[in-house]
């Protein structure tokens, strides 16, 4: 390698090296950014969420009562009213528990 | 141009005594000249002439020609019009070449309807005084120097300042009605599934409604007969057929209308001027006062729903198929909304925001259903305070208070309008109305009522 050739390679590194600074201080910024507007978000919520609050209106009838409508693991243990098709379902599932594939990301 | 009403303007190239072309290229020069003051318009449609030239055609080969024929319309920037641009006024769309015409688009395309280009708006229709746009504000023609009004501020100030006959923007919390008052033009936010959204790039979905801007109530009408209706791309759209709103006066006595005013908005009106100018253009109806207990809270329970259902529909930008990755190139309010979306949606926190604001949404929709069993109409300011010179420093909060008496509208569902009733310090303010939902009918006869008292 020629002294030449040596001095733009380490020119080239030096350029390099700057770049990646110069991103790692951008990204730096950026985050401290989102951090800072995401707090600043998070108060105008809470703050929100008070007067809501205060009015005291009942969000009984909102949405789905999940207690209610969480499916008991039990519930179906004796129904074999439709074998041949809970096969089929079952049928590539690595891990199940009667009713239930038991599933975890990137494993099926 | 400017001195025939868009109905007239309609007819006159229907009948061949204006050219399509020529009324076209009147607003391209007008366009040239002014846009770089203005701001309103970020991309002309290319194909704008030719396809006045095709109704031209159409009407000498004595062709039946559409509702809309040679009118020129300027739409949103959020709305996808098939090989322009729809940026949403955002970096993070900037060259985003719509793939297929949203259904408002094709039902104007129908009629005959000209699109000329698309328009300035909020980033992501995140805002109320035009200035989030990442491609700079807008002015407003109607008072230079002040904002034009958010988020469809392109929309309202090339309608204001003749650049189009009609143009299209959308309401989420205001962003049609509150440009509208600002400009001194009429806009109107349809009822809640009136109006596909179809083609629509979405801020808050529950609440996003497409509407009109126009110089007249007729104009407006006009473009609501066109594109109102049922739409199996959205099954959020009412199956009830669509009246002939143009019409309307027709339709409706509005001397046997009840009209309703409420203190609970004269209280929250910043600027008692405005109220004013408002309860005295409607006094000869002699309104009844209507109780709104929890309207006060309207601002409070729109932004939990609108920062939920932004976050969620933005997780599409995520750099791969649409554009760059948001939270990379978007501006602050955008951000914010992500944010503050994300925080308050997890699981930590069981849903409790949404919910609670889901409640109270429901108690003022239940409110305002109730006041609608004895008024016809409910006449209120459009904002609190008059529209703040571009550039002002203005706090979050005050910013979000823009939209006090327009939410309300969006919370419920019902249809609702703007029409200019005067002017404070020279800058144009605008009267709403607010009607059940699906009683556009009412709400246009009214506000053409209004417009021809006006007028005299």
């Amino acid at each position: 390698m020629t002294s030449n050739s040596q001095s733009n390679q380490s020119s080239i590194q030096s350029t390099q090296s700057a770049q990646s600074s110069a991103q790692s201080a951008k990204s730096a910024a950026s985050v401290a950014r989102q951090e800072q507007i995401r707090a600043q978000a998070k108060k105008i919520m809470d703050n929100f969420f008070v007067a809501l609050k205060n009015a005291n209106i009942s969000d009984n009838q909102i949405g789905v009562n999940r207690k209610k409508q969480t499916r008991k693991p039990e519930s179906r243990k004796n129904d074999d009213s439709n074998d041949s098709f809970r096969q089929g379902m079952f049928a590539n599932a690595p891990n199940k528990d009667i009713d239930h594939i038991v599933a975890e990301k990137k494993h099926w | 141009m400017s001195t025939l009403s868009t109905l007239q303007t309609r007819d006159a190239i229907a009948s061949g005594k204006i050219s399509a072309v020529s009324h076209i290229s009147q607003y391209l020069k007008t366009i040239e000249s002014r846009n770089k003051e203005i701001n309103a318009v970020l991309h002309l449609n290319p194909n704008a002439l030719q396809d006045a030239k095709a109704v031209d055609e159409k009407i000498a080969k004595k062709q039946k020609v559409g509702k809309l024929a040679g009118l020129g319309i300027i739409v949103k920037s959020n709305i996808c019009v098939k090989d322009l641009i729809a940026n949403c006024g955002s970096n993070t769309l900037a060259n985003y070449v719509a793939p297929y015409d949203a259904d408002v688009i094709q039902k104007i395309r129908a009629e005959d309807g000209i699109i000329i280009g698309m328009a300035n708006q909020d980033e992501f229709a995140c805002g109320a005084s035009g200035e989030t746009s990442a491609f700079g504000p807008t002015n407003n023609p109607a008072a230079l120097g002040f904002v034009a009004g958010g988020s469809s501020s392109g929309s309202a100030a090339s309608v204001a300042a003749n650049f189009c006959d009609i143009a299209l923007g959308s309401d989420t919390g205001g962003s049609i009605r509150n440009p509208a008052s600002h400009c001194g033009i009429v806009g109107i936010k349809p009822s809640y599934g009136r109006v596909s959204r179809f083609g629509l790039i979405d801020l808050s979905m529950s609440l996003d409604q497409i509407g009109p801007l126009a110089r007249d109530v007729e104009g407006c009408a006009l473009m609501m007969e066109v594109i109102s209706g049922y739409s199996q791309n959205d099954p959020t759209t009412m199956e009830k057929s669509v009246d002939n709103y143009s019409d309307a006066s027709k339709s409706a006595d509005v001397s046997k209308l009840k009209i309703g005013l409420s203190t609970d908005f004269e209280k929250l009106c910043v600027d008692k001027r405005i109220y004013k100018i408002i309860s005295d253009a409607v006094a000869s109806f002699k309104p009844k006062n209507i109780l709104l207990k929890h309207v006060d809270l309207a601002i409070q329970t729109y932004y939990p729903l609108v920062y939920v259902e932004f976050y969620s529909g933005t997780r599409k930008f995520d750099g791969r198929r649409y554009g760059k990755k948001i939270e990379d190139s978007c501006g602050d309010e955008v951000l914010r909304r992500i944010m503050g979306g994300q925080e308050i949606s997890k699981a930590e926190h069981a849903g409790k925001y949404y919910r609670t604001a889901l409640a109270v949404k429901n108690e003022i929709a239940h409110e305002l259903d109730q006041a609608f069993d004895s008024v016809d109409v409910i006449v209120l300011p459009t904002t609190p305070i008059l529209p703040h010179k571009i550039g002002s420093q203005i706090s979050v909060e005050a910013m979000y208070a823009y939209d006090a008496f327009t939410g309300p509208a969006n919370l419920a569902g019902c249809c609702a309008g703007v029409i200019p009733v005067g002017k404070i310090d020279n800058v144009p303010v605008g009267l709403q109305v607010y009607c059940r939902s699906g009683n556009e009918n009412i709400m246009f006869a009214f506000l053409k009522h209004i417009e021809s008292v006006i007028h005299q």
